[in-house]
């Protein structure tokens, strides 16, 4: 659900375009066609959701900052404690401070604004660690060992400074990474039409792959895993890709008459498989309908992933409609428990979170320092636009 | 005395019907949410094992379904079946099934499959099939989907979100924000019931547009006996690179496919084809109904060149059809 002020602004101007064009068949903006008294309905319903989520971030609030560059908002922070550290330290995402991070300024939820500095970078998780020098700053850490890891489809809230909810959602996918070298790569080509038969024929192994070192050919129908038997390629695929690298697995396999069993050390999987689901063009397409994804948004070693519908206002002619910038601030449950920090907007249906979990091991670590990570001039951010 | 009764009982029939079209639970504090979210967890768990995804190694297409029986009866998109016979069910713990596409209602974006492998345990898991006639605004619903198609490293994705709008042909709207791989999926009310299956998107958050499960009920017999009619429209969520002929049929004549309409411009047109002419062979394969027909194209590339065998009133023909992009027929706006 989206945020209620951006239901008006958004439902009342300027949509048009529909997927829907076709003579008989065009389907206008669904808001377009409402009623006075039902648009009202949805806003009032809204409104109500908003801001009886709102005792859900009561402290999260506290322990909420908005960061900005430029006069601009450019992302929110989550105050923690880190061990390194004296003082407080605000965590938020580096790539949306990156572009001045020498002339960042930080706005408590007090409403007092001080100059801050990026003191490191874990680049890993697009987070960057920023430090307040003045003593008045009175900075209240968040409290992450009150933590939740929240049921599918329980709501979360994303925290405002001012004691407001940002984002209200659910939770949509359990954490889980995004790196494609997490998963494990047995390197086939498997046959993908239906059979009959038990077993997965091999199309094709890949030079040097796990498959190939363990002696597996094409041709080879491969019967089981583990000794759980595989009916077809996306079974198979699908119980490779859920172990991690490096992992042990008996093959069983049929060569010609004979039925053979070897050990399979995986390697780690570096590109997709030759399934797409759509197009790569179309679905990038698709991903910034209604929304601004952020410009860093994949390969997280572990997020939650929620419909919470942050920022993405198409409204037109507006100057703050380019850009990402609700990332960096706490997501609780509906008890206050800390879910986790924003991270991306990864398109137009979902919004990664980092877990709690993850943050309070990383807390436990050495940031890299800021110098290697600085974008090379400013073009980079340029020409991204 | 006895005739106060009935001024009491038609009271309370009035705030039966009031609350009815006031469906959606009022939130007006923390504790409202906390129960509904009790509902809607307990809701996801019932649901997502009946969430497929849909395959076709034939033509490539992916996308979602909700097994709606025990014995493995999926109800799915149009445009997701299109041009399958056969498709690939993969089952969110990784499992997967063959099933058989049965009927397609392309104007509603309607379709069924049904699993012709027998299931392990004896029954599949399933989700109730709901109501759609009385929904309004506000009403709060749940989608899941298979977005960006089937991920074994992860669930469907949960989306909660509000019917925002009814459309034309039995489409409703809603605010569950869908993308690509998501198409065919279920749209659940709050009790787990199947009330849409997922269709196509427009620009903005609040467009996310379904079939609703209504335009099943009133084509039940006819999806599930394999009927084929109607015509898609234009999704953003199909695939634009299609083959495609450039025309708009008929339900299906006894002899083959009668062409209502040709495209001007289009591949047909060029090629010679004209209303009223029933198409019988494509590469000499008959083509007695529309599943057929999609099914033979999808073996072929936009830009291939194929062979339509026609007749025109007594005449027998073949004409040489260049297939074009349904895209480029159909464009996005």
């Amino acid at each position: 659900m989206k945020r209620p002020v951006l239901i008006i602004a958004t439902g009342l101007l300027g949509l048009s375009i529909h997927a829907f064009s076709q003579n008989k068949l065009r389907l206008p903006d669904p808001l377009e066609n409402l009623r006075p008294s039902e648009i009202k309905r949805l806003h009032t319903q809204a409104v109500d959701f908003f801001r009886a989520a709102q005792p859900a971030v009561a402290t999260a609030s506290k322990s909420t900052v908005s960061i900005h560059s430029s006069r601009q908002r450019v992302a929110f922070g989550t105050v923690v404690t880190h061990p390194d550290k004296k003082q407080p330290v605000i965590l938020t995402k580096w790539s949306e401070v990156n572009k001045q991070p020498s002339r960042l300024r930080v706005t408590t939820p007090m409403g007092k604004r001080y100059p801050a500095q990026v003191v490191g970078i874990y680049p890993d998780h697009d987070l960057a660690l920023l430090t307040i020098k003045s003593p008045d700053a009175k900075l209240v850490p968040l409290d992450l060992t009150a933590s939740s890891t929240p049921e599918l489809g329980s709501f979360i809230t994303l925290a405002r400074p001012d004691g407001h909810v940002q984002g209200l959602g659910v939770v949509s996918v359990h954490a889980r990474s995004l790196r494609e070298g997490d998963k494990a790569y047995l390197g086939v080509l498997m046959d993908f039409s239906p059979t009959h038969h038990q077993g997965v024929p091999l199309k094709e192994v890949m030079p040097n792959s796990a498959a190939a070192r363990a002696g597996l050919r094409e041709g080879d129908v491969i019967l089981s895993l583990d000794k759980k038997p595989i009916t077809g390629a996306m079974e198979m695929r699908n119980t490779l890709q859920r172990l991690p690298p490096g992992s042990k697995m008996i093959v069983r396999y049929r060569r010609g008459h004979a039925d053979k069993q070897t050990t399979v050390h995986l390697g780690s999987r570096s590109e997709n498989t030759q399934i797409r689901a759509f197009p790569r063009k179309r679905m990038q397409q698709m991903e910034q309908m209604g929304t601004v994804p952020s410009r860093i948004r994949t390969n997280f070693p572990n997020v939650i992933q929620s419909d919470i519908a942050i920022q993405g206002d198409s409204t037109p002619n507006n100057p703050h409609d380019n850009q990402t910038n609700d990332c960096g601030g706490p997501v609780t449950d509906l008890n206050g428990n800390i879910v986790g920090i924003a991270i991306a907007r990864g398109s137009r249906i979902k919004t990664y979170i980092i877990p709690t979990s993850t943050l309070q091991n990383l807390l436990t670590t050495h940031p890299e320092p800021v110098s290697r990570h600085l974008p090379h001039g400013n073009a980079r951010r340029k020409t991204s636009q | 005395m006895t005739r106060l009764l009935p001024i009491p009982a038609a009271g309370l029939f009035l705030f039966v019907t009031a609350s009815l079209t006031q469906a959606a639970p009022l939130v007006q504090k923390i504790d409202d949410l906390k129960s509904l979210q009790t509902k809607i967890t307990r809701t996801v768990k019932h649901v997502t094992p009946a969430t497929i995804s849909l395959f076709s190694t034939k033509n490539g297409a992916s996308g979602s379904g909700v097994i709606v029986s025990k014995d493995g009866l999926i109800l799915t998109a149009g445009h997701v079946v299109r041009g399958a016979e056969e498709m690939t069910v993969i089952f969110t713990n990784g499992q997967q099934a063959r099933a058989k596409v049965l009927g397609a209602h392309y104007t509603q974006d309607t379709a069924m499959a049904q699993i012709i492998d027998p299931a392990p345990s004896g029954a599949w898991p399933y989700a109730e099939v709901g109501q759609s006639k009385s929904l309004t605004s506000s009403d709060l619903v749940i989608a899941l989907g298979h977005a960006g198609g089937f991920d074994p490293i992860r669930t469907p994705p949960v989306r909660f979100g509000r019917i925002i709008a009814r459309g034309p042909n039995q489409f409703i709207s809603t605010d569950c924000t869908l993308i690509g791989g998501d198409s065919g999926g279920p749209l659940f009310d709050l009790d787990g019931r199947v009330i849409g299956i997922h269709s196509s998107i427009g620009a903005s958050l609040s467009s996310n547009n379904h079939a609703s499960i209504e335009g099943f009920h009133k084509n039940w017999g006819k999806l599930k006996n394999g009927e084929t009619w109607g015509r898609l429209g234009s999704s953003m969520l199909d695939d634009p690179d299609a083959p495609v002929l450039g025309i708009i049929t008929r339900d299906s004549a006894r002899l083959g496919l009668s062409v209502r309409h040709v495209f001007d411009g289009g591949p047909a047109s060029d090629a010679g084809l004209r209303a009223g002419d029933i198409i019988r062979t494509i590469n000499r394969r008959a083509t007695p109904n529309l599943r057929v027909l999609h099914a033979t194209l999808s073996r072929y590339n936009a830009g291939d060149s194929i062979k339509v065998g026609i007749t025109r009133g007594k005449l027998s023909r073949t004409l040489s059809v260049t297939l074009g992009r349904r895209g480029d027929i159909l464009p996005h706006q």
